[in-house]
């Protein structure tokens, strides 16, 4: 009896290696799948600004007039005032949106990550009844990941760079069955980032070669836009294209349709239209704030630059949003459409920290803004209680007469469920850049936020730093911490947070 | 074709010219896979990661190979004992220069990109004498030429394990792209 492998098994045995990433069987999808449609065949757009804060919008009080032109849409609208992200990033935010479930549980918690291959037939597009037609876009590369991912449901899926002035992103083109992770190398081969380009010769011709297109860019569009051209990891694109091909296109696209549109302003660099640039110099100062225990360090008066900028930037996307919503009215789409405006995750500029980058789940970066208006409705109605971008997927299913998903861990929205609202609903957020895809959530923030109280939560941080609690109701700027102050309350809520972290194996 | 054949550069020092080119293009690779792959491993799956290790690794080596074919033709149109007569050692040294030189662009290429004509040409002088003066040694001096062509040999069995993993990552690209 032979007692050690020969070359030839070692050799069989080698060729099975990539057997062990095949995911396998979700027995949950052997269920009989949902499948959204609503009574009358009404079409559902939902309209996504990447990272906007509710916290910055004048729909929702902010002093600033940054959007006037939601206000109008609000007019016949719900609107949701304590509507929270499920992630503080695109890709966990906006997986969280189109899965309706929470980070925890689809796991796109990573850049350029992609949910558990179980989602794949678990999203509102593939929720959406086979020939129905489903359409989607989106100007953020992150999204387009997730989009791609959930594309064998999707029915038109316009690429980001058909809508962008210049993308010279190449993995789509070679590599479309292996897009995800051949992205990832693709950024690493040419771009670097967090390293050096790992195509030494190759990188640095990419680099230069980039800079003469830059440069060729700014003299066409340099004049419309000073400050820069809009993009985000090297795609460049104006807002009107995208918004004019939805003038143009949805008309024209199969009934009834689910549209999926996710513009990228006022995701930073906050580089607005020349008509926008210096439309909020006034002597607007914010509530000043203690820094945080991750500040980066900025001055208040960096912040309060980067502040008027992004409010800028939003006042520019919010008069794109506008010539749609004319548009809409115009060719009576809105009389059979169900219109959702909503966010992936917010943005801040206070404690010390710009932007979203940020391991802290502050209001101004989870709180995103939800207004949804239905067919007929001609007032505006203000709607208060907790809600969560998770609560989506369940609430279109209900719109539509289908049981809720088995799957979701939202729930329906108030003002569309007849059930009386949870007034204890609890609603979280979570971070988890530095965590593995798979296991436990060993470094991780998560956000609570129940009746009066919110909680935040650290988890694996080497500062090791304390929960924060904040009374939102009395201080909704999250002035007064009062962990130390009322210490049942943040134990309670701490105990539900990892509660819920063990019932999802992430603790 | 009398001339071709005279400047022909034997396999063997084609294969060793190879080893030689590859192995910095592969160090620098390698190290900045090292340097995110820590990244990686949180996010993905073991069969994602291979995939992830051999997108680049397969770049490292298309590069080496483009310049080695470069070499070599110059090797071929150019007289012998201007290349192809100490093929291994001018054509290894050329670009483990070409290669230190890029390197160092990529550590200073914020700084680069704002330079005006007053620094770029002074720069771009001091990279050309390197050049003139590395050929120029080489083929004056034997012995710097044996040393060379002993490092190469040395770097060439290195590069050769760099090529199974190559190979290995051509096949992962292959089957992730089926």
């Amino acid at each position: 009896m032979k007692s050690s492998l020969t070359r030839r098994d070692f050799l069989k045995l080698f060729s099975l290696l990539p057997l062990l990433s095949l995911p396998l069987p979700d027995l949950q999808q052997q269920q009989s799948p949902l499948k959204l449609q609503t009574p009358a065949g009404q079409n559902i757009l939902i309209f996504v600004f990447d990272a906007l804060s509710a916290r910055h919008m004048s729909v929702y009080g902010y002093p600033r007039s940054t959007t006037p032109n939601l206000e109008r849409f609000a007019q016949g609208a719900a609107v949701y005032h304590s509507h929270h992200s499920g992630g503080n990033f695109t890709t966990s935010g906006t997986a969280s949106l189109l899965t309706g479930v929470y980070p925890w549980t689809h796991r796109a918690i990573h850049l350029n990550g992609t949910t558990l291959e179980s989602f794949n037939n678990k999203n509102i597009f593939s929720a959406y009844p086979q020939g129905g037609f489903t359409c989607a876009f989106t100007h953020n590369l992150l999204a387009e990941i997730l989009l791609q991912q959930f594309r064998a449901n999707i029915s038109l899926f316009k690429r980001t760079r058909e809508l962008a002035i210049d993308d010279p992103e190449y993995s789509d083109r070679l590599f479309a069955s292996d897009y995800d992770v051949s992205l990832v190398s693709e950024q690493l081969i040419l771009r670097g980032g967090e390293t050096k380009p790992s195509s030494l010769l190759g990188g640095l011709l990419y680099r230069f070669l980039r800079l003469s297109q830059k440069s060729h860019m700014a003299d066409i569009y340099g004049p419309q836009f000073p400050r820069g051209i809009p993009n985000l990891d090297d795609v460049y694109f104006v807002l009107e294209d995208a918004i004019n091909w939805l003038i143009n296109e949805l008309p024209a696209v199969q009934k009834p349709y689910l549209s999926y549109f996710h513009i990228l302003p006022p995701h930073e660099p906050y580089y607005p239209r020349k008509d926008f640039i210096g439309r909020f110099q006034d002597n607007f100062i914010p509530a000043a704030k203690p820094p945080s225990l991750f500040s980066d360090g900025r001055s208040d008066e960096a912040l309060n630059k980067n502040r008027m900028e992004y409010d800028e930037y939003l006042a520019y996307a919010d008069e794109e949003f506008g010539r749609l919503y004319d548009s809409m009215l115009q060719k009576g789409i809105l009389d059979n459409s169900i219109v959702i405006v909503t966010a992936d995750h917010g943005e801040m500029f206070e404690r010390g920290i710009a932007g979203h980058v940020t391991p802290t789940l502050y209001e101004p970066v989870t709180h995103i803004p939800l207004l949804i208006s239905v067919p007929g409705q001609t007032q505006r109605r203000d709607i208060y209680s907790h809600t969560s971008c998770v609560d989506l997927l369940p609430t279109l299913a209900s719109l539509s007469g289908q049981p809720l998903p088995s799957w979701g861990e939202g729930l329906v929205l108030p003002g569309f469920s007849a059930d009386p609202v949870q007034k204890d609903r609890s609603v979280f957020t979570v971070e988890a850049k530095s965590s593995p895809k798979q296991g436990p959530l060993n470094k991780a923030t998560v956000a609570l936020v129940k009746g009066d109280y919110k909680l935040i939560y650290y988890r694996g941080y080497p500062k090791n730093p304390m929960p924060e609690l904040y009374n939102l109701s009395n201080d909704p700027e999250e002035l007064q911490d009062l962990a130390g102050a009322q210490p049942s309350v943040a134990a309670a809520l701490q105990q539900e947070i990892e509660d819920k972290l063990r019932q999802t194996h992430s603790f | 074709m009398g001339i071709f054949k005279s400047r022909k550069v034997s396999s063997a020092d084609l294969s060793l010219a190879f080893g030689a080119i590859a192995f910095p293009i592969h160090v620098w690779a390698i190290i900045n896979i090292l340097i995110i792959f820590p990244a990686w491993l949180l996010r993905l799956s073991l069969w994602e990661l291979a995939g992830a290790v051999g997108y680049p690794l397969l770049d490292a080596f298309i590069e080496s190979a483009i310049l080695w074919i470069v070499m070599a033709v110059l090797a071929l149109i150019l007289p012998g004992k201007w290349l192809a007569d100490k093929f291994v050692a001018l054509s290894s040294v050329l670009i483990w220069l070409l290669s230190a030189w890029v390197a160092l662009a990529h550590f200073i290429f914020a700084s680069i990109v704002q330079w005006g004509p007053e620094q770029m040409i002074p720069a771009l002088l001091l990279v050309a004498f390197s050049f003139v003066l590395v050929y120029g040694l080489v083929q004056r001096f034997a012995r710097l030429e044996s040393w060379i062509k002993k490092a190469a040999q040395g770097l060439a069995v290195l590069t050769y394990i760099y090529m199974l993993f190559d190979l290995l990552g051509l096949v992962v690209v292959v089957i992730r792209n089926l």
